[in-house]
């Protein structure tokens, strides 16, 4: 059955067919909610918070095509207030991003590719927003079009946050590297 | 401005570390059961969402009175639970469900106005008097109709109450059975919500249904049609004001002359 059934059975108030969009969507749902969030608990949260606001608002999705760009506008925003208080949370010592939070040990972040992990902790100081667009471009292969859907922005306001986080990138990369380009890199 | 090195190595970057995720499985589960718990829970305590489905069956079966405050007969509240996990969405299988809960009586698969069968769930609840001793409990089936752009009604059993309010309109069927249409005002409490004057005279003039377990309070009309068979009290329900007693009394009579074919 197609997606597009199986929603529109949910919002009548199946729960297969809540439990088969479930399936579908909650590892790339936790998955992004993870690189957003970059917190483990918190991507857990963000993600029940998504389904269980999902199910309980399902009256609210006019067009049953659109759960996807609706889907992940919920888990946007719910991966931004949360990511928000944890950050207030959290003591100033121990921020809510980068090796602390990740469950890896000192070794292991010494075997994790350098470069990778550079990259990593460079798109972690972006601002939410951009790095979310980054994350729903580069790693849900979103377009454009639909970015701007879940993110209730212009199609422009998108190229631009992708823009400005890759250029932001790039500096705080060659900040990192002391001055190395970003060829380096490559 | 393209930069093919820098995008390739974040797609590669954001695949490897989506993947380092500690305890992906144990996550995933544990999300399924929370969420499925809280949905349940935020039905239960009639948020939006549910909160109309859930409370159409408690607001049935209180159609002649308060949950709380003042007395029917005995019974001086009801309380009462249904699990989403219950519910089922064919017409066959809210037969099967009426083999175990009830009711008695056939229900109609769509009626002639249009209102179609949408979801059935089991009503499982316990009535006490006003000193909180409990009378009784059973299971009763709520059953939904549904029309595009149009709230949705649902037709159940009743728990027996001795109704003392005045119905606003009545009317007699050809076999002699007496229609009631009640129009009251529900207002929706958290557990722990004082009884305003305003309440208390409300609750005096009759008319009104105060249900505690709402998260915030919330006043909400509701409509329902009422009639007896065999001794057993039926009722038709309904929230908002887009179909009156005359369509309401209608559905009534073609549950009723079904039961004759």
């Amino acid at each position: 059955m197609d997606e597009e059934n199986i929603v529109r059975r949910m919002i009548n108030g199946d729960m297969d067919a809540f439990g088969e969009l479930m399936e579908k969507y909650e590892r790339p749902a936790l998955r992004a909610a993870w690189l957003i969030s970059g917190n483990a608990a918190d991507s857990e949260d963000i993600v029940q918070e998504t389904f269980t606001a999902c199910y309980l608002n399902r009256k609210k999705l006019r067009d049953p095509a659109a759960f996807k760009t609706w889907f992940y506008r919920i888990l946007t925003r719910s991966a931004w207030k949360i990511s928000r208080k944890s950050r207030k949370e959290q003591p100033e010592e121990e921020p809510a991003s980068g090796q602390a939070d990740t469950g890896r040990s000192v070794l292991e972040n010494c075997i994790m590719k350098e470069e990778e992990r550079i990259l990593y902790e460079a798109v972690e100081k972006l601002p939410p927003k951009q790095k979310t667009v980054l994350i729903l471009y580069y790693y849900n292969d979103m377009p454009i079009r639909e970015i701007a859907r879940v993110c209730g922005v212009f199609e422009g306001t998108v190229k631009s946050r992708l823009f400005h986080a890759k250029e932001q990138l790039k500096q705080i990369l060659t900040q990192e590297e002391g001055g190395k380009t970003w060829t380096i890199l490559s | 401005m393209d930069d093919p090195i820098l995008e390739k190595r974040l797609k590669n970057m954001f695949e490897s570390r989506a993947g380092e995720l500690p305890d992906e499985s144990v996550r995933e589960a544990r999300i399924r059961r929370n969420v499925y718990e809280k949905i349940e829970r935020e039905g239960n305590y009639m948020k939006k969402g549910f909160m109309k489905k859930a409370v159409a069956a408690v607001a049935a079966i209180c159609v002649f009175g308060s949950m709380t405050a003042f007395a029917i007969g005995k019974i001086a509240g009801v309380a009462s639970h249904t699990d989403i996990r219950d519910e089922v969405h064919t017409y066959e299988q809210a037969l099967e469900l009426q083999k175990e809960n009830g009711p008695m009586v056939d229900f109609p698969e769509k009626f002639s106005n249009g209102y179609a069968f949408k979801a059935a769930v089991p009503v499982n609840y316990e009535t006490e008097d006003k000193d909180g001793n409990k009378l009784g409990n059973g299971t009763l089936l709520s059953v939904t109709y549904g029309k595009d752009g149009m709230e949705d009604v649902t037709f159940s059993a009743e728990v027996g109450m001795d109704g003392e309010l005045t119905p606003a309109e009545v009317r007699t069927c050809e076999d002699g059975t007496e229609l009631c249409f009640y129009k009251l005002t529900n207002k929706f409490v958290p557990a722990d919500y004082e009884l305003t004057e305003e309440d208390k005279k409300a609750q005096e003039d009759g008319n009104f249904n105060l249900a505690y377990g709402s998260d915030k309070v919330e006043v909400m009309t509701s409509y329902t049609v009422e009639w007896n068979m065999d001794g057993q009290g039926y009722s038709l329900f309904k929230f908002g004001e887009d179909l009156g007693a005359e369509e309401m009394f209608g559905m009534a009579e073609e549950i009723i002359a079904g039961q004759s074919k």
